[in-house]
C-alpha cells in the first residue's frame, strides 16, 4: 500500500476525452474532461473511474452548471502559461461573469459549493458580501426582503457586543 | 416566482459565513443585527473556527509595500488564522502595521481592546527612544556648528543612539527565519546598517574637528549615500515597468521618484564640492536641492499616505525648515545662536506634533482606528487597472483630473452593488 507522501508524488492521471454532465434538470453538456475536473467532486469521481461517459449532477439546474463550465473552460485556458492572459484580464472576466441577477449568483454559490470550485465560491461569495458591507441591517433586510425576527433584547444585545467599535 | 429571502434561507450556515468572512470585522455588528439567524452565525466561535482561511500569502506580499509598513495602520481581518511570521519584525520594528487575527468576534473585540495599549507601547517608543534622542543630537549639532561644542562631542549621543538601533535591527534581522527576503539581502542590509554609523557619523565629526583630513570624513557619505539615492530611481523604475497602472496615477509617482533621486544626488554632490572648496556658491544654495527632495518627499507621502499624511507632512515640512536655518547659519546670515533659537522650539513643536500624531492614531475623537483604515484612500497596490477607469467614468468625477474613490474599492465586488 503506498504511503501518503508517495501517493501525494504520484503524477496525477492526463484527463483526455470529453464527459458529459447532466443537470438537475436533464440538460446535457458535453465538456472536456480537464475542464470538468476543475469542480474536486467532479475530479474525485473521474479519478475513481475513468470509463465513466456521464456524470448525473442531481443538485445543479442546467443555467449555474453551464455558468460553472464556462468559468473552469476559462480559467483552464488563461492558467495555460502561453495564454498571455494577465491577472488583471483574468480580473476583469470574472467581473464580468458574476454580473447576474442574484438568483443566479446565489444559485452559483451552491453550485461553486456542491462541485467543489474553491475559486468561483470565493468569486460568487465575495461578491454576495460587498452587497451587505457598509449598510445598516434595515438597508440589508429591504435589499434581501428579510424579515426582523429579533426581540428589542435582543437587539440590545447585539448593540452592547459592538459597542466597542463605536467608542 | 422565489422571493429574494428565500436566496439566504436557501443557503447552509456554512456558506452564510463564507459570505460573512469577506465583509470587514467592522461590519460584521450590522450583519448580526439583521436577523436572529444572521446573528447566531455571526457570533458562533464554533462556526468560525471551522472557516476555511485565505489570503495570508497576499497580505505577506502586501507587508512589503511602503504604506502598509510605515504607519501605524491596523487592520482586523477575520480570515487569518495565525500571524504570517513577516509581521513580527514589522510589529516591532516600527510603529507600524500589526494585523489582528481572530476565529470569531468575540476576539476581535478583546483584540480592538489590547490594541490601543500595545500601540500605546510603541508610541512610547517611537517617541522617548526614537525622537528625544535625535533632539538631543540635533541641540548638540546646533550647538558645534555654533562653535560651543566639539563635532565628535556632539555626535556621541547620535552615535550611540544610530548604533543602538542599528544593533537591534540588526539582530532582529538575522534572527527572523520568515522573511519573505533571502538572506543575502539581510546580510547587506546588517551590513549597511552597521557601518553606517561609523562611516557616517564618526569619520566626518572627526574630520570636522581637524583630526583627519577632510577628504577622508566626506567620501564613507558619498559612498553610503549613493544606495539611498537609488532607491528612488529604483521605485520610478518599478512603477514604470513593473506596475500595470494607467498613467494618470503612475507618472507623478514617476515624476516623483527621480525627481527626488536627482534633487537627492544634487546635493549630496554640492554639499561635498562646497566643503572641498571646489564650489563657490553659500552653503544654502548648496543645500536647496535637499528643500526640493523633501518638498517632493512631501508630495509623495500626500499622495499615498491618506489619511494620516498630516501627521506626516508637518514634521517632513519642520525638517525643512531646519534644514534652511542650518544653511542660512553656514552662511552667516544668521547670527550667533540663532539657529539655537529657533531650533529648539522647532524640536520641542515637533516632539508635541508627533506625539499628537501618535495620540490621534490611536484615539482620534470622534472615530475609531478601524473607521480611520476604513476611510482611508486605496495604497497604488490596492488599485487596479479596472478600478482607475471605473472610477473616472463616475459622473460626478471631472475627467481626468480627481477620482473619487467609491467606498468599495474592489471592482470585483464593486461590480456588483445595486
Amino acid at each position: 500500500m503506498a504511503t501518503p507522501a508517495a501517493a501525494a508524488a504520484a503524477p496525477a492521471p492526463q484527463l483526455e476525452g470529453d464527459i458529459k454532465l447532466v443537470s438537475e434538470d436533464a440538460h446535457e453538456f458535453v465538456t472536456p474532461k480537464n475542464v470538468a475536473a476543475q469542480c474536486k467532486m467532479i475530479k474525485t469521481m473521474l479519478e475513481v473511474s475513468e470509463e465513466q461517459e456521464f456524470i448525473n449532477l442531481p443538485n445543479v439546474k442546467g443555467k449555474e452548471l453551464e455558468k460553472v463550465i464556462e468559468y473552469c473552460r476559462y480559467h483552464v485556458q488563461a492558467d495555460k502559461p502561453d495564454s498571455g492572459v494577465s491577472d488583471n484580464d483574468k480580473k476583469t472576466w470574472d467581473e464580468n461573469f458574476v454580473k447576474v441577477d442574484k438568483e443566479t449568483l446565489f444559485n452559483l454559490i451552491m453550485a461553486a459549493n456542491y462541485l467543489d470550485v474553491k475559486s468561483l465560491l470565493d468569486l460568487t461569495c465575495a461578491t454576495v458580501a460587498n452587497m451587505l458591507k457598509n449598510k445598516t441591517p434595515e438597508e440589508i433586510r429591504r435589499e434581501f426582503n428579510i424579515k426582523n425576527d429579533l426581540t428589542p433584547e435582543e437587539e440590545e444585545e447585539i448593540k452592547r457586543e459592538s459597542a466597542w467599535l463605536y467608542q | 416566482m422565489r422571493t429574494t429571502q428565500s436566496l439566504f434561507s436557501r443557503l447552509p450556515d456554512e456558506l452564510i459565513l463564507s459570505i460573512f468572512s469577506f465583509v470587514p470585522a467592522s461590519s460584521l455588528p450590522q450583519l448580526a443585527g439583521v436577523c436572529r439567524h444572521w446573528k447566531g452565525v455571526a457570533f458562533s466561535e464554533e462556526l468560525w473556527g471551522r472557516l476555511v482561511y485565505r489570503d495570508v500569502p497576499q497580505l505577506q506580499a502586501k507587508m512589503w509595500l511602503p504604506a502598509t509598513t510605515f504607519l501605524p495602520i491596523s487592520e482586523y481581518s477575520s480570515r487569518e488564522a495565525s500571524p504570517p511570521q513577516a509581521y513580527g519584525l514589522c510589529d516591532t520594528g516600527f510603529i507600524s502595521t500589526y494585523r489582528v487575527y481572530h476565529t470569531s468576534c468575540k476576539q476581535v473585540r478583546k483584540e480592538a481592546i489590547r490594541a490601543p495599549l500595545v500601540r500605546f507601547c510603541q508610541t512610547f517608543l517611537l517617541v522617548f527612544l526614537v525622537t528625544v534622542p535625535l533632539m538631543l543630537a540635533t541641540l548638540l549639532t546646533t550647538l558645534a556648528v555654533d562653535g560651543y561644542l566639539g563635532y565628535m562631542m556632539a555626535t556621541i549621543p547620535a552615535l550611540f543612539w544610530v548604533a543602538s538601533v542599528s544593533s537591534w535591527a540588526s539582530w532582529k534581522l538575522l534572527s527572523s527565519s520568515g522573511q519573505p527576503r533571502g538572506a543575502g539581502v539581510r546580510v547587506l542590509v546588517v551590513f549597511f546598517l552597521d557601518s553606517y554609523p561609523l562611516a557616517c557619523w564618526i569619520l566626518p565629526a572627526l574630520s570636522a574637528d581637524g583630526f583627519i583630513p577632510d577628504w577622508a570624513g566626506r567620501i564613507p557619505h558619498m559612498v553610503f549615500c549613493a544606495p539611498f539615492l537609488l532607491i528612488p530611481f529604483g521605485c520610478a523604475l518599478y512603477w514604470a515597468i513593473f506596475h500595470n497602472l494607467p498613467w494618470p496615477i503612475r507618472a507623478p509617482f514617476i515624476l516623483t521618484c527621480t525627481s527626488l533621486g536627482v534633487f537627492g544626488s544634487a546635493w549630496i554632490a554640492l554639499t561635498h564640492l562646497k566643503g572641498a572648496g571646489l564650489v563657490e556658491w553659500p552653503w544654502s544654495l548648496c543645500l536647496a536641492p535637499l528643500w526640493m527632495a523633501v518638498l517632493l518627499l512631501e508630495c509623495l507621502v500626500y499622495l499615498h499616505l491618506a489619511p494620516l499624511r498630516r501627521w506626516v507632512a508637518v514634521p517632513i515640512g519642520m525638517t525643512t525648515l531646519l534644514a534652511v536655518l542650518y544653511g542660512l547659519k553656514k552662511d552667516g546670515v544668521l547670527p550667533g545662536l540663532a539657529t539655537l533659537w529657533v531650533g529648539v522650539p522647532l524640536q520641542i513643536l515637533l516632539l508635541y506634533l508627533l506625539c499628537a500624531g501618535c495620540c490621534a492614531c490611536i484615539f482620534e475623537p470622534g472615530r475609531s482606528f478601524l473607521q480611520m483604515w476604513r476611510d482611508r484612500l486605496p495604497t497604488l497596490s490596492e488599485l487596479s487597472v479596472a478600478t482607475v477607469r471605473q472610477a473616472m467614468s463616475t459622473e460626478n468625477t471631472p475627467a481626468g483630473t480627481t477620482f473619487r474613490w467609491a467606498a468599495e474599492r474592489d471592482p470585483l465586488l464593486e461590480a456588483q452593488a445595486p
